[in-house]
């Protein structure tokens, strides 16, 4: 991304923007954690504490890709960074519900927990995301192709 | 192409509003799902032990349970398994509350090695677990196990030194047994059989005594069996040396052990 091609107020307003969304999502964790641990009891509390930085973490990317793609609208980037972020979603959920089998093990009291399905379908909701992404990454390239070969006003054929 | 951007835009949308939608409304109604397991009751009926683990299942979420199981696996100190025993359930409706009762049931003499049971206290472990599938797309497992005292019907069994007793016409064997009842499930009520057999293994000797030693209730002294029994036996057939068996039965069990005798030569 070429800065210089933007002015100095349209990068406060970038940044800004992207900013405040990142926050956005931020709190929106908060919000969710909050309502999610006040239903839990002490004992359920235990049994997923271990898996409270796995979501901190991921809410953390999340926001630092928002902040990321907002910043850099309007370029080429905005796209690659949309298809980091999916496939961010796929490996990272993979990788932290071991491939969709949850097995914990508390004192004498062991759980069991077959995320399979969910994580079926997040996969398959990021693959369309990616899709979109790489479509919407060519159409933005032939517009800007396009609005590169527009003929000049006053042109003469 | 904007028209393709378009289609898949909202195709993710409304994926993921079905997302979030499942999500929430999974979580809720685990949230309302009760799974009471009470005190295992030992209970006593027709010989047979029967461990009964009442359960109450309260669904109260917006998705059936299917597919309940409970399975109890009973195993001994090294792991050996003693007793299995599953109850299935195909489906819990929501808003449905069900009682069911998981037993567990067993006569002494269908655990392998039981004899090692009726003379040793040890500790059993008991594992139960439960399976369900929630909603029919969350499968689920809960083990959890606990230990549960065995207390040996026979415990420290002793039979002392045989004696020879001679009179005019008899000759008596006497010799000494004491055990103590630590179990507190088994009545011993029965018979116990001696048999005085020579060296030849000829029995030239039986005689029957009734045992009624009652179940440990728990408090400080266990209930103790001690009595000298005395077996008449045939004078002409009695060698030096031989052995003595003695066969506990019960109408829960039956136990035999021998011991060896060795008299002194009648100078």
């Amino acid at each position: 991304m070429n800065l210089k091609k933007f002015p100095k107020r349209s990068i406060s307003i970038r940044i800004l923007k992207a900013g405040v969304k990142a926050i956005l999502v931020y709190i929106a964790y908060f919000i969710i954690a909050h309502f999610i641990f006040t239903l839990l009891t002490q004992q359920v509390y235990e049994l997923i504490e271990e898996y409270s930085f796995l979501i901190e973490g991921f809410f953390i990317a999340i926001a630092i890709f928002v902040f990321l793609i907002e910043f850099s609208s309007g370029t080429i980037f905005k796209y690659m960074l949309e298809f980091a972020r999916s496939l961010f979603v796929i490996f990272y959920l993979m990788i932290a519900l071991k491939s969709g089998i949850i097995d914990v093990n508390i004192q004498n009291v062991t759980l069991v927990l077959n995320l399979q399905f969910f994580l079926l379908m997040v996969i398959s909701i990021n693959l369309i995301e990616i899709a979109k992404t790489v479509l919407s990454a060519i159409d933005f390239l032939h517009e800007k192709a396009e609005g590169e070969l527009q003929p000049s006003t006053g042109a003469r054929i | 192409m904007k028209h393709v951007l378009r289609a898949l835009r909202w195709a993710t949308i409304i994926l993921w509003i079905l997302l979030v939608f499942l999500v929430i409304t999974l979580v809720y109604s685990a949230f309302n799902i009760g799974i009471n397991i009470g005190e295992p009751q030992l209970l006593v009926k027709d010989d047979r032990i029967i461990w009964a683990i009442p359960a109450r299942i309260n669904n109260s979420g917006l998705y059936g349970i299917y597919d309940f199981n409970i399975t109890t696996v009973i195993e001994d100190a090294d792991g050996v398994i003693l007793l299995k025993s599953s109850r299935f359930v195909p489906l819990i409706s929501k808003e449905e509350t069900r009682q069911i009762w998981h037993n567990i049931s067993t006569s002494l003499e269908e655990i392998p090695n039981y004899q090692v049971y009726l003379t040793n206290d040890t500790n059993f472990i008991i594992k139960p677990s439960i399976r369900l599938n929630f909603a029919k797309i969350i499968p689920f497992i809960f083990t959890f196990n606990s230990t549960i005292p065995w207390g040996a019907p026979l415990y420290n069994l002793h039979i002392g030194e045989p004696n020879r007793q001679f009179n005019a016409t008899h000759c008596i064997v006497s010799l000494n047994v004491s055990f103590e009842n630590h179990s507190p499930y088994v009545n011993l009520n029965g018979t116990l059989k001696v048999e005085v057999l020579n060296q030849n293994e000829e029995k030239i000797g039986i005689n029957y005594f009734p045992i009624n030693v009652p179940p440990y209730q728990g408090n400080d002294n266990y209930p103790a069996y001690n009595e000298t029994l005395s077996i008449p036996v045939d004078i002409s057939k009695l060698t030096r040396s031989g052995k003595i068996r003695l066969t506990f039965q019960t109408s829960m069990f039956s136990y035999e052990t021998e011991v060896p005798y060795e008299f002194e030569e009648i100078s």
